[in-house]
């Protein structure tokens, strides 16, 4: 779940709970259920037996392929609400949502493999945090490891509650079951495993989570007569209105539904809010750190660019079909009556609509799939950080390596506890995810600007980038709350009085980077640099980039990200 | 200068294991069975179940669109039986020498 998506999401976490469930399995269904818990437990207790060094559990042994360890870090990213909520979005925007999983990452995941991961990787670090500390010094690695671990921890927890709700509304399951069934099995395969098992698992979701949701848009698209027959359907379906267009409308903030206009998309989204997230979220930079060598940590983003870019087949195409083949109109949650269905239920009706039995157990376990794979994310980068990051350095500085796991292995169960409880407090308080889905963002796109300058300059000083990096947060912070309760500084800071939300969290990002790149310059101005040979390994002009000669072109990382940008603007090129 | 290495090896800096978790060896634990070898077996679990589902109602198909002419039970579930039989084929423990 990207960040940004999270906050276009928060509408979905208030559906309608009426007792009558939208979908109806058979025993069928539930068997195909009931398979994969076993099936992710059989897996955790497995690879128990190999996870016995630090390096293991918090790493997997970084000892992963790059196809695995690029499959995990775009699993990790694939949570349940973000299929959901994307096809949401795409029937509201029509493809204007397909900017989030094109410019708003193709750029950044291949920035993160070109240029930041040779230091992540040659650096030795376990973690994003890790990285600050060898850069920079404990307090910045501290204010970003405190902000990590509790953001992560409750980010999970209130994904743990939304899909417990979505489980609810759609299948009429009680919320206290889905909640303590789905982190119990969590809790043992990543407590069991370590990230192995985390990893493990996360492919084999990311399979599912494909075959499950792939049906819809075959079925759909020969249902349309193909996409020209969809499009002559939409427009057929909603005169005067234009879904199936990325940049057309993005001259002017008046021109397209969103409010936004291209400077929003592409500096915005596409250079602070992408960038902060693909590159700085340790939970899926993680992942990548896995890799068995350094080549494998360059491919891996870049494989995983391949699918992001494909994953508009299974998220916003069902959207755009929707607004084509559903001969009733879907509405905003907030204006929504009986017997009408909001935007987010798109998946959901297209699941009924195309899949039977078996298969549509099939698309229940992708959904479930995306909420595991995502929490299991969110706890095995706690249990690193808290572990490596906090623990080690600020309490127990000289255990043994086995302590060091022990203590993963019992904060992974924590992290769990922990999240339950901030979903039963989302149950209860449900403006809190508002603003624990707010905070996540607040840190990441100041991170960037931290983290890639510290890389790429080294004149940033340690107090540059702790004052930067608290500038651009309160910043982000500030807006938010101005924005939040006086819709007159809408206009102000996203530049157009009618922004919606996916609008203004561009700019709030974007202004949150430029502060933080401008107090980082201007405090390092007047700091001191530490000496070069300090910085060797941890910055551009300092470090030696191992070369890449040895391999044929098409072996290297560089080529590949060629192609995909390559690919990307062919996309941009395509759908303009 | 001096203080650089240790942190770096406090902060976990130890050299890469190289055991290709999805392929090879692991020291701690002996032959590790690749991640491939799981996506192959529970695909090959639902393939042969929702085949089998597909085929019994292959005369009164579920009243979902298009159902009727497509048989999307009967093929989805061949396909993954078939994506499921080759990762089991290819990467089982009977592959690994």
């Amino acid at each position: 779940m990207t960040m940004h998506s999270w906050m276009a999401l928060a509408p979905l976490l208030f559906f309608q709970t009426a007792g009558v469930s939208m979908l109806r399995p058979h025993a069928v269904d539930f068997a195909v259920i009931v398979i994969y818990f076993v099936m992710v437990l059989g897996i955790g207790f497995y690879l128990k037996r190999f996870t016995k060094s630090g390096e293991d559990f918090f790493l997997a042994g970084r000892g992963m392929s790059s196809w695995v360890a690029g499959l995990s870090f775009m699993s990790a990213n694939l949570g349940s609400l973000e299929l959901m909520g994307w096809a949401a979005a795409a029937y509201e925007y029509g493809i204007l949502a397909a900017h989030w999983y094109w410019i708003g990452a193709i750029p950044a995941m291949l920035f993160l493999a070109i240029v930041m991961m040779p230091f992540y990787y040659i650096s030795k670090t376990h973690s994003v945090p890790g990285y600050l500390q060898l850069r920079f010094d404990r307090a910045t690695s501290g204010l970003s490891a405190v902000c990590f671990a509790v953001m992560t921890i409750l980010m999970s927890g209130v994904n743990m509650f939304a899909m417990a709700v979505v489980m609810k509304v759609f299948l009429g399951w009680n919320l206290h079951f889905s909640i303590w069934v789905s982190s119990i099995v969590v809790a043992i395969y990543v407590a069991a495993g370590g990230l192995f098992s985390a990893i493990f698992n996360e492919v084999v979701q990311f399979f599912l989570i494909w075959f499950g949701a792939l049906l819809i848009p075959i079925i759909g698209l020969i249902e349309a007569h193909g996409w020209s027959g969809m499009v002559a359907r939409i427009h057929a379906n909603f005169p005067g209105q234009d879904f199936t267009h990325l940049w057309r409308g993005l001259g002017h903030f008046g021109s397209n539904p969103m409010g936004v206009n291209w400077v929003g998309i592409v500096f915005g989204l596409g250079m602070v809010t992408s960038m902060g997230y693909w590159t700085t979220d340790f939970l899926v930079v993680q992942r990548v750190m896995s890799a068995k060598d350094l080549r494998s940590a360059k491919m891996a983003p870049v494989i995983a660019s391949f699918f992001k870019m494909a994953i508009p087949f299974i998220v916003i195409l069902p959207g755009l079909l929707c607004l084509a083949v559903l001969p009733v109109h879907l509405v905003p949650q907030s204006v929504m009556q009986a017997g009408e269905y909001s935007y987010n239920a798109v998946l959901p009706l297209m699941l009924g609509r195309y899949c039977g039995p078996g298969l549509l157990g099939l698309g229940i376990t992708a959904l479930i799939a995306g909420f595991m794979a995502g929490m299991a994310g969110n706890v095995s980068a706690f249990a690193t950080v808290w572990t490596y990051d906090l623990y080690r350095p600020f309490m127990r500085k000289n255990e043994t390596d086995s302590h060091y796991v022990k203590m993963g292995r019992w904060s992974s169960i924590l992290g769990v506890l922990v999240s339950i409880g901030a979903a039963y407090a989302a149950m209860n308080f449900a403006s809190i995810m508002d603003y624990v889905q707010a905070l996540f963002s607040f840190f990441i796109a100041p991170l960037f600007g931290t983290v890639v300058l510290g890389m790429l300059w080294k004149r940033v000083t340690a107090k540059g980038a702790f004052w930067g990096l608290l500038a651009g947060t309160l910043t982000s912070v500030s807006i938010f709350l101005s924005m939040k309760f006086d819709p007159r500084t809408i206009g102000v800071f996203a530049l157009y009085p009618k922004a919606q939300a996916l609008a203004q969290d561009v700019y709030q990002a974007l202004w949150a980077g430029i502060v933080c790149a401008v107090v980082t310059v201007a405090v390092s101005s007047f700091t001191r640099p530490r000496e070069e040979r300090e910085l060797v390994g941890l910055v551009y002009g300092c470090t030696e980039i191992p070369s890449e000669g040895k391999y044929a072109v098409w072996q290297r990382p560089i080529f590949w990200a060629g192609v995909s940008l390559a690919a990307f603007l062919v996309l941009q090129w395509i759908f303009w | 200068m001096g203080e650089k290495p240790q942190n770096r090896r406090a902060l976990g800096g130890n050299p890469p294991r190289q055991v290709a978790v999805d392929v090879e060896d692991n020291p701690a634990g002996g032959k590790m069975l690749p991640v491939w070898f799981f996506v192959g077996f529970i695909f090959l679990v639902y393939g042969i179940l929702i085949l089998i589902t597909g085929l019994t109602e292959l005369h009164h198909p579920p009243h979902t669109v298009l159902a009727r002419e497509l048989h999307p039970t009967v093929w989805w579930g061949a396909l993954l039986t078939a994506v499921g039989g080759f990762f089991i084929y290819g990467f089982g423990p009977w592959r690994r020498t």
